[in-house]
């Protein structure tokens, strides 16, 4: 079975939609044990860092996540749900994020080039070193305040440029992470998550993916 | 590099999309989900549902044709009219609206959209603003779609909910609303030098050069238009081709 984690932090519709048109059937959940052991699990994220980890941790959920991680199953988060994979982020002093990867979020600052904040709308994907994966599409819609500052070698995969070199996507083990949102990406969006989800996870999706 | 959005805004009555001119005169022009499901197709970069009706008729947006959306379409919704309250953003969000947008509702009780960003992030506390020339040659705040006059400054008002943690400005111009003579480009470049989050300019909207005007003498991150693109009278391929080729960055599909 394929998760979508319900915990409260808004639409959950167009995720479902999207994974639904590229042959992956989620279904929505918020019990620790199912979000534990599920063949693949899928962490959104519309919120706030300090309260989307509040409610992670007073479910269960948090535990469920690092046990699968523990595991190497394979974890997907994205937007708000990439950022609380890693450790801390300025949008929470203090707060913990799940710290499966090392890394902290600070607060874009508004530059020449990049002026507002949050950083809002489509921009382009731009292969990192460390790349591995091979990749067609092209606009990706991003909507987010805070980025990643550093992280441990390999992880980061793709960034987009906003005043800055922004992380885009990032794995580690059987974790990854959209900083954008593939599924309000459009067509490429569609294009994207299909040629990257089978490779961003070591040993494939075999048998999550179905065939028609 | 980021690119400008062409948004196209669906203004919703009883279901149905509508367009009056200057706020009156409505009349109705499709099913929501349906064009909503065009305008994806033809490469509009977010959409916007705005229940003109639900401020003034304290209704509240319409959930299930929001949902039948969200799950037909892949890019951005922003769901606005009679938002009041952090359980009016709880359920249109998980309607599956993406970004939520406040006007009345936040000149009656700013604290809304503090409240709202805390929980649900800034990035979906769009606040819209209703703004006219007064006869003292102000920008000012109306509200009840136009009809009632806040006195509060244009500017001013951008800054506080700003500060108070909106993530977005939609500067609507009842003047220029439906009557195809170009965007208000001063009040939208004055709210987005005085803003460091992204400022839409709406309401004027008639050719090309107009949403060229928006973002390079208007300094706007996205601009707006309802009744161009609901009549056909603008093809948003040709828009956002003609833009791209003058050098302003566009995603094209």
């Amino acid at each position: 079975m394929n998760l979508l984690i319900d915990y409260g932090t808004g639409n959950l519709h167009s995720v479902k939609a999207a994974f639904q048109r590229i042959g992956i059937p989620l279904t929505l959940s918020n019990n620790p044990d199912e979000i534990e052991t599920a063949d693949f699990v899928i962490l959104p994220g519309v919120g706030a860092f300090g309260d989307a980890m509040d409610r992670l941790n007073q479910s269960g959920i948090a535990s469920a996540l690092k046990k699968r991680f523990e595991y190497s199953r394979p974890l997907l988060g994205i937007c708000l749900g990439m950022q609380l994979l890693f450790e801390s982020s300025d949008e929470a002093p203090g707060i913990s994020g799940l710290g499966l990867i090392k890394g902290h979020f600070k607060k874009l600052t508004p530059r020449p080039d990049a002026p507002k904040i949050p950083h809002m709308g489509s921009n382009t994907l731009d292969l990192a070193n460390d790349n591995v994966l091979n990749y067609s599409g092209n606009w990706a819609y991003f909507v987010h305040s805070y980025a990643l500052t550093y992280t441990e070698p390999g992880v980061v995969l793709f960034t987009t440029h906003y005043g800055e070199a922004i992380p885009a996507v990032v794995r580690k083990n059987s974790a990854a992470g959209f900083q954008f949102h593939p599924e309000k990406s459009g067509q490429s969006g569609e294009t994207m998550l299909k040629t990257m989800i089978t490779q961003l996870f070591e040993g494939g999706l075999n048998g999550i993916i179905s065939s028609d | 590099m980021l690119a400008k959005r062409i948004i196209s805004c669906l203004d919703v009555h009883d279901g149905n999309v509508v367009k009056g001119v200057k706020f009156k005169n409505i009349s109705t022009i499709g099913d929501p989900v349906e064009l909503a499901k065009r305008y994806c197709e033809e490469g509009v970069d977010e959409l916007v549902f705005y229940d003109i009706s639900a401020s003034y008729e304290n209704r509240k947006a319409l959930l299930d044709v929001i949902e039948r959306t969200a799950i037909n379409i892949n890019i951005p919704l922003t769901v606005g009219g009679g938002v009041n309250t952090i359980g009016d953003f709880y359920n249109l969000l998980y309607a599956g609206a993406d970004k939520v947008s406040i006007n009345s509702g936040a000149i009656k009780n700013p604290l809304a959209i503090t409240e709202a960003a805390k929980r649900f992030g800034n990035q979906c506390v769009v606040l819209s603003m209703d703004v006219k020339m007064t006869s003292d040659g102000k920008w000012t705040a109306f509200t009840m779609g136009g009809r009632t006059n806040t006195f509060m400054d244009a500017v001013e008002w951008a800054k506080k909910a700003e500060s108070l943690g909106a993530g977005e400005i939609v500067i609507n111009s009842i003047d220029n609303d439906g009557v195809y003579g170009g965007y208000d480009l001063k009040i939208t470049s004055l709210i987005s030098e005085a803003v460091s989050i992204p400022v839409i300019a709406s309401g004027g909207a008639g050719e090309i050069k107009h949403f060229k005007d928006a973002f390079t003498v208007g300094g706007a991150d996205g601009a707006l238009a309802a009744s161009l693109f609901h009549r056909n009278q603008l093809d948003i391929g040709l828009l956002k081709r003609t833009l791209a080729s003058s050098g302003i960055p566009i995603r094209l599909l």
